[in-house]
């Protein structure tokens, strides 16, 4: 992935890949890939759901830059007709600004980045630079990438309700798997923001819970998280409770129980009646999750990623993530904030405000007043 | 999506009249089986629920008292104004010179009302092993002679049936799709000509296999663990029923409906049966039936097959 500096004025940086330079920038986002005035995202299938936020995202992104910079988001999945791909882009189109809908495009390729499908008024020549694209995306994915802003984000957060008190940023580096210039990054962001201490012995503390910031850490992950989700074309698949509770027959991989059940948990006065659906976690390699598990919990479950209201979700998280969860009586659950992920992404922002209230009284009650 | 006709009986109706038709002495020997056993098992007296009950098929059990029963019910139908259903060249009961191959089911319609007859049948003999063949039994009343027909995989039929207020007993839903399962271990091309199911012939076995589909969609209504209760209660009823080959059997039980699962035709023919028949009150389409298959498969059938 390479990065686009974006200035407050919405000129650009003339370094635009220079990631330590990104640590002093506050708008920070990342494409795919760049060709002359062109913002390229893929997507992947089989879906439309992860094309959805990338187009949100390049569309963004176009509110920043000069108006001859166009936006190409690909799908790389044959199983997208380019009529639902024409179709996804319209209703984007009237839901954005119209000096930004023209320049946002979608095309489509196969798997391995060939035959692409352009809009026949894009330059042929983007063809090529969308197959290079794909291939990249894919290569990236199957390298397994290193922690991002949003995992050290998390991790302070984390560290802030366990009232862990400073920690060192070689150990968040650590904890992470990032790099120093996005631990860097993500701390000095915070730091502006004025939510963070640095103290002497670089180590870095919260002062308090970031508002601010939270939303916006919600949107970006739930954007850059991959779920899979299914529904129940018949409506007799089993509850939410009790798909959990076959969980340790079904599986032997670390599955930890997220969303409204495993809320439930943490925070027992969650104000939910009946859990819409099952959230899972599972930690893992990008491509190489295994789910054969599910149909051990319903065998009677669809996937699709696409669903509104589906009755199953499993989140994917990065292979360090599964040290997040907690054990009880031999099952594993998500920890809170992992749970409020899935609450959030429910809709549920009531409930999940709750607990997330109840969290931070519970944490500033228990600490010890920071010097 | 179909609804009853008012002057449909419900299930729990027309079970009453057959219950009530039969001699108080004979009716521990009946078994009803097929879309009766299934219609009142699921819907009971619920009016909105009323199905096309056509054949009412009644089996005698056990074996040995089938034809002695059966003869005794003919009779008493035949006294009280029930009359011989005569279909094409079949229906005229025979003579002691008739083979036994040529001889009429035993098939009588109630007087006054035409919506369905009653079909006699037997339960396999106990040297049944579940082959598939089709056994007769020469039935002889005064009104002539009858045969009594019966199946291998009937028999499960017999295993721990269940009882109705008026003295009857039906067949477990469970049992008679495990039957129809191992009835069709492939989709032959034996088919059922014209009427019931619309002008276009149907495959017997998507029929019947489409009746499992509809068994197991109305059991997990009701239950959402219920295909594993199922694959609970056919391991013991086919180690009871067949000891020998009870361990081949399980390992084909699925054999048909993963080839229906794989042709596209058949299973829709199959669900069409279904809408047709025992889910016409409901509005069950091929992506819900495809569902129940795969539950089906995964937590009844599989846990046999390891």
């Amino acid at each position: 992935m390479s990065l686009t500096i974006h200035r407050p004025d919405g000129s650009k940086s003339s370094k635009r890949q220079s990631t330590y330079q990104s640590a002093l920038k506050p708008n920070v986002r990342w494409v795919d890939s760049h060709w002359g005035t062109w913002l390229l995202e893929i997507a992947s299938g089989p879906g439309l759901r992860d094309m959805q936020g990338k187009l949100m995202n390049l569309a963004v992104l176009l509110d920043h830059e000069p108006r001859d910079v166009q936006a190409l988001c690909t799908i790389a999945s044959e199983k997208v007709t380019q009529e639902r791909l024409q179709n996804e882009l319209t209703q984007m189109r009237q839901v954005i600004r119209p000096d930004l809908a023209m320049r946002l495009h979608v095309a489509r390729s196969d798997k391995s980045g060939e035959n692409v499908l352009l809009e026949p008024s894009l330059p042929a020549a983007l063809k090529e630079v969308v197959t290079k694209a794909v291939r990249k995306a894919a290569n990236a994915r199957r390298r397994s990438p290193g922690g991002t802003q949003l995992d050290v984000f998390a991790y302070l957060i984390r560290s802030w309700l366990a009232d862990k008190g400073p920690i060192l940023v070689k150990d968040i580096q650590k904890a992470v798997g990032a790099s120093h210039p996005t631990v860097a990054a993500g701390l000095e962001q915070l730091k502006k923001q004025g939510v963070l201490n640095r103290l002497s012995d670089r180590s870095v503390e919260l002062k308090g819970f970031p508002r601010d910031e939270w939303p916006r850490w919600l949107l970006a992950t739930s954007q850059a998280r991959k779920i899979a989700r299914y529904v129940d074309p018949s409506r007799h698949a089993r509850g939410p409770h009790e798909m959990a509770a076959r969980l340790s027959k079904a599986t032997k991989q670390n599955v930890a129980i997220s969303g409204v059940v495993g809320a439930l948990q943490h925070f027992p006065d969650l104000d939910i009646t009946s859990a819409p659906r099952l959230d899972l976690c599972i930690s893992t390699e990008p491509g190489r999750e295994d789910l054969a598990f599910v149909r051990k919990l319903d065998a009677g479950l669809v996937r699709d990623d696409d669903a509104s209201y589906p009755v199953l979700a499993v989140h994917m998280l990065p292979l360090r993530s599964d040290k997040q969860f907690v054990e009880i009586d031999g099952r594993f659950f998500a920890d809170p904030l992992e749970c409020m992920v899935a609450l959030y992404d429910m809709k549920l922002y009531e409930p999940a405000n709750e607990m997330l209230e109840d969290l931070i009284r519970r944490q500033e009650k228990s600490a010890k007043p920071v010097g | 999506m179909p609804r009853p006709d008012n002057n449909e009986l419900t299930p729990a109706q027309v079970m009453e009249q057959v219950a009530r038709a039969i001699p108080e002495a004979c009716r521990s020997n009946v078994i009803i089986i097929g879309s009766l056993a299934a219609g009142y098992h699921f819907f009971g007296n619920d009016q909105s629920k009323a199905i096309r009950t056509k054949d009412v098929d009644a089996m005698f059990s056990p074996h040995a008292m089938a034809t002695g029963a059966a003869r005794e019910v003919t009779e008493t139908l035949l006294a009280a104004d029930w009359t011989v259903r005569r279909e094409g060249e079949f229906g005229e009961p025979g003579d002691a010179n008739t083979p036994d191959d040529l001889l009429p089911l035993v098939r009588l319609k109630p007087p006054h009302q035409a919506q369905w007859f009653l079909e006699l049948m037997s339960a396999p003999g106990a040297d049944s092993d579940g082959e598939l063949i089709k056994k007769l039994d020469r039935v002889e009343t005064q009104a002539g002679h009858f045969a009594l027909c019966s199946f291998g995989f009937l028999g499960l039929a017999e295993h721990v049936p269940l009882t109705t207020e008026w003295g009857v007993r039906y067949a477990r839903p469970e049992m008679m799709a495990l039957a129809n399962l191992l009835h069709h271990p492939t989709i032959g091309t034996a088919i059922i000509s014209g009427g019931f199911f619309g002008p276009t012939p149907v495959k017997r076995a998507n029929k019947d296999l489409g009746r499992v589909l509809a068994l197991a969609y109305l059991s997990l209504e009701q239950d959402r663990d219920a295909m594993e209760k199922w694959s609970e209660a056919w391991r013991d009823a086919l180690t009871t029923r067949y000891p020998q080959r009870a361990a081949d059997l399980m390992a084909r039980i699925g054999l048909g409906l993963l080839d229906l699962m794989g042709s596209r035709d058949d299973f829709n023919e199959a669900v069409r049966t279904c809408s047709l028949g025992l889910l016409r009150s409901m509005d069950i389409g091929p992506d819900a039936l495809e569902a129940t298959a795969r539950r089906l498969l995964a937590e009844a059938i599989e846990p046999l097959t390891q």
